[in-house]
């Protein structure tokens, strides 16, 4: 509700309104972007880039969505160019970065899934996994607002999810020695 | 799909019971409690998906103001869609046309008509001259009303004046309904709040008005055809 009624008061060329709407999401954007891209400079570029985008596409937005649904389908489209035009990560500095290939026994647990560990790994997904994977296991999404986000159906969400979790686990099963 | 009793569940039916759904049926649940290695995959699998729900790095919250004040002044001019700049300059155009128009029959009735009849025409506009003239007079109306403004008391600030503004010489006693323009725009109509407003963006619809196509000013005008002010 007030969302719509900040949206509105935008569309009217209210960029205090507007301000508001930034403030209400800005946090949750980033939060998103840096998960998808792992770069956090990179995730304030791209959010900055997505609120702009958003303004000035107003008149799209119909208010069948959520308004954070179509804020977060800008987002996440900005992270997958941006991946493509190559400011991602690449796979390498994970190569180079391996985790200890021998830990000790009682570091197994605690080295088997530390957050940088993963964090690196989600960045080898391809960008659809990738975003998937962090709108359902971070943002807590149901495949049907990632279907709506991502522009997909909810079964291809499903799919999509699952494939990147299973990446996830073979890769870190790839790196664990026996 | 409902798991098979005995059978090693696949990730998807590990993923799918962990997130709660049901498709994988009571079986799986039966089969972790009875099959260590399985049970501990899907310990494994939580443990990811814990991983991956984890709060990123935040930056210091004045980055976020920061970036805020930079979002809000990258923003570029909106750009109304035609039919949206249409709805707004007929609301705001239907306001200022009402004051405006009892400004002008205020202004005639205290002065001299001016030179220009167009802009003394009746409240009741006729159709489309009229409401071009009101177009046209609103221009020659806020100028006037700038003028007669800007003698106003120098610490009266502007949208404030009008009969609740104690502090502004509104009516002098002993001045009769009628009034000079030629002293402090001292109005007291109702109308006063919606003429300071409307007064000054009256100017500014003239140039929106006139940054209009042909068929959208058409449309304008056509809507506000029979346009009528009763006093």
């Amino acid at each position: 509700m007030e969302d719509d009624r900040l949206v509105r008061r935008a569309r009217e060329g209210d960029d205090r309104a507007y301000g508001r709407l930034v403030e209400r999401h800005q946090r949750r954007v980033y939060a998103t972007l840096a998960k998808m891209t792992g770069d956090g400079d990179l995730a304030m570029d791209l959010t900055q880039e997505a609120f702009v985008r958003a303004w000035e596409r107003l008149e799209d937005f119909e208010g069948r969505a959520a308004f954070s649904t179509w804020l977060y389908r800008i987002a996440v489209r900005l992270a997958y160019d941006a991946m493509e035009r190559g400011k991602r990560r690449v796979a390498a500095d994970v190569e180079h970065d391996r985790p200890d290939p021998d830990p000790a026994p009682d570091d197994r647990m605690v080295a088997s899934e530390t957050a940088l560990d993963l964090r690196r790994r989600i960045e080898t997904l391809p960008g659809l996994q990738r975003a998937v994977v962090i709108l359902r296991a971070y943002d807590g999404l149901s495949y049907r607002e990632i279907a709506a986000i991502l522009d997909t159906t909810e079964g291809s969400a499903r799919v999509s999810f699952h494939h990147a979790i299973r990446r996830l686990r073979t890769s870190f099963e790839e790196a664990t020695p026996e | 799909m409902s798991h098979r009793l005995g059978a090693h569940p696949s990730l998807e039916e590990l993923l799918d019971h962990i997130d709660g759904d049901r498709r994988a049926g009571d079986g799986l649940e039966a089969h972790l409690e009875a099959c260590d290695p399985c049970r501990d995959r899907a310990e494994e699998v939580r443990q990811t998906l814990h991983g991956l729900s984890a709060e990123p790095d935040f930056p210091d919250p004045a980055r976020f103001a920061e970036q805020r004040e930079r979002i809000v002044e990258a923003l570029p001019p909106r750009r109304v869609p035609t039919g949206g700049r249409r709805a707004r300059w007929m609301t705001t155009a239907t306001l200022a046309a009402a004051a405006v128009a009892a400004f002008l029959v205020f202004r005639a009735v205290d002065r001299a008509p001016p030179s220009d009849d167009r802009a003394t025409r009746s409240v009741e506009p006729r159709m489309d001259v009229g409401v071009v003239a009101a177009v046209e007079g609103r221009r020659a109306a806020t100028e006037a009303y700038a003028d007669a403004f800007s003698s106003s008391p120098p610490d009266a600030p502007l949208g404030s004046r009008g009969a609740t503004d104690a502090t502004f010489p509104v009516v002098r006693e002993s001045t009769p309904s009628v009034r000079s323009m030629d002293e402090a725009p001292a109005l007291s109509s109702p109308l006063d709040a919606s003429l300071d407003g409307t007064a000054l963006e009256s100017a500014l619809l003239v140039e929106d008005f006139a940054g209009l196509d042909a068929a959208d000013r058409e449309a304008v005008l056509d809507e506000l055809e029979g346009f009528t002010v009763t006093l």
